[in-house]
């Protein structure tokens, strides 16, 4: 049985993934957990971010979530309790020396930025210990019902950087011309009342989303000029607009659930020398939006990577 | 987590038979890149570079010598240097010959767009020196960092390629005196 008493694995984000991971981490007996999230608790969290309850609205989100499973004494592998420490801020203000005092390092996160700069992090302490260290960053990710699951072992696989090709490609944007003189789309005739008339209107006014008034305007606008251009404007209600201005790709919290158990099958196979870094396969793919479908791959290291390749 | 330790083991001792005794030096992702940029340069023949030490200072030097306009058969010094931030952020451009240019100030300052508000990560060290040497084909003076010759220059023509050919022979002019330009080093 594998001695699990110094392991610590520091969780990133405690929102929809990082309550799942946490969960799972904390029923697998792992003794010392830790999380950083430096945001707060919201309403239209609670559906699926269930370490949450309405009490807790505008609390942070990493101290309600290690309140919640400490209160729950859970036994540790090692005979102690499992123990989660919550840090309410920015992970990038972490310092390396901090980083590197951990066993391994999950991730849930909603920012690439974030991910990066632990990417870079950790691939430095690799190389700057001369592999003495090495710290493997399992990175879970949701969208909808798509999501992913990518395993680094910093200085021996594809590394963050190294998939960069392998995201999404960014908030689908339309050419000024087709939803200024061609509008097809009721999102066509959204995004220039949005980018074209709103500012021609209101000058001095930037748009928000979350003000009433504001988003009444957007959507009566819309609506006139999808009739102009003969647009079925049935399909302009204010949860489309919405979801359209604010760009809001909704979470589906089962995709959650698959994503972090994927995550956390990694943890436990690293931990228990199931896992060899050289034959496994380190990405995972998983989209539901049709059936199920997930696939595993070896997503091979870049050897000009910018942050693993060797100067040539 | 034995295997990768084994692997980890394994590497260091492959690392120290290789000899490398000292930490491995992380190359940062910006000496990779601008190192890629050089290793893709298409120089024109009317620039050098003179050095360029990636792993140590980041800091390229080269030369323009433009072979028509107003500043044909000049002799024109720059120094690029690249920061950690690099291809985020333009590298910082310098002219080290004291010229007497529309976009140039008398302190070396560069005035070109897409080393500013243009800046994209897309751009190359190969971008910047066809800017460069763009401002010598054909100077703006809509956006002055040298407003005396920017006036000059909207003003005549004529009177501006006079000057230049002045200043370029390390002549004065409205009290600055600039360096003599047409020689190479």
């Amino acid at each position: 049985m594998t001695d699990l008493s110094n392991v610590s694995v520091l969780v990133l984000g405690a929102g929809g993934l990082g309550c799942e991971i946490l969960k799972n981490l904390a029923m697998q007996g792992i003794p010392s957990i830790h999380v950083v999230d430096m945001d707060t608790i919201e309403l239209t969290n609670l559906n699926r971010q269930f370490l949450f309850s309405e009490a807790d609205i505008g609390k942070s989100k990493a101290h309600v979530a290690a309140e919640f499973i400490n209160g729950k004494r859970i036994p540790a592998a090692d005979g102690t309790v499992v123990r989660v420490t919550p840090y309410f801020q920015d992970l990038t203000l972490f310092d390396k020396r901090f980083i590197a005092s951990f066993t391994l390092i999950v991730s849930g996160l909603d920012s690439i930025e974030a991910r990066r700069f632990v990417n870079t992090q950790l691939v430095q302490i690799t190389l700057e210990t001369k592999y003495e260290k090495c710290i493997p960053f399992i990175d879970g990710g949701s969208e909808g019902w798509k999501g992913h699951c990518k395993t680094i072992i910093p200085g021996f696989t594809a590394c963050y950087e190294c998939s960069l090709g392998t995201l999404p490609s960014k908030a689908e944007s339309y050419p000024l011309c087709t939803i200024a003189n061609s509008p097809r789309l009721p999102e066509h005739v959204i995004e220039y009342v949005l980018t074209v008339q709103w500012p021609r209107e209101f000058p001095d006014q930037e748009f928000d989303g979350d003000q009433d008034p504001h988003l009444n305007w957007i959507i009566e606008r819309s609506i006139q000029r999808a009739r102009l251009f003969g647009i079925d404007d049935t399909a302009l209600t204010r949860e489309f607009v919405v979801g359209v201005v604010k760009n809001i790709i909704p979470s589906v919290a089962s995709t959650n659930a698959v994503v972090a158990a994927q995550c956390c099958n990694e943890v436990t196979k690293l931990l228990y020398n199931i896992y060899d870094p050289e034959s496994s396969p380190n990405f995972v793919v998983y989209n539901g939006d049709d059936g199920c479908f997930s696939y595993s791959f070896t997503h091979e290291r870049l050897p000009d990577c910018l942050i693993c390749g060797v100067l040539q | 987590m034995l295997k990768l330790r084994q692997m980890q083991k394994q590497k260091q001792e492959q690392l120290k038979s290789e000899g490398t005794s000292q930490a491995l030096k992380h190359t940062k992702a910006s000496q990779i890149r601008l190192q890629k940029d050089l290793n893709n340069v298409d120089l024109p023949p009317t620039i050098q570079i003179d050095t360029c030490d990636v792993a140590r200072d980041c800091t390229l030097y080269l030369q323009i010598y433009p072979d028509e306009g107003f500043y044909a058969g000049g002799h024109f010094k720059f120094s690029l240097h690249f920061k950690d931030t690099y291809p985020i952020e333009a590298p910082q451009v310098k002219c080290t010959s004291k010229i007497y240019h529309p976009n140039i100030d008398p302190q070396g300052n560069v005035c070109l767009n897409i080393l500013r508000e243009d800046w994209s990560p897309v751009l190359d060290v190969q971008s910047i020196m066809i800017g460069l040497l763009l401002l010598f084909l054909e100077p703006n003076p809509n956006d002055p960092l040298n407003k005396a010759a920017a006036m000059d220059f909207k003003d005549s023509a004529a009177n501006f390629a006079k000057n230049v050919a002045i200043a370029m022979r390390g002549g004065s002019l409205y009290g600055e005196r600039y360096d003599y330009v047409m020689q190479k080093d």
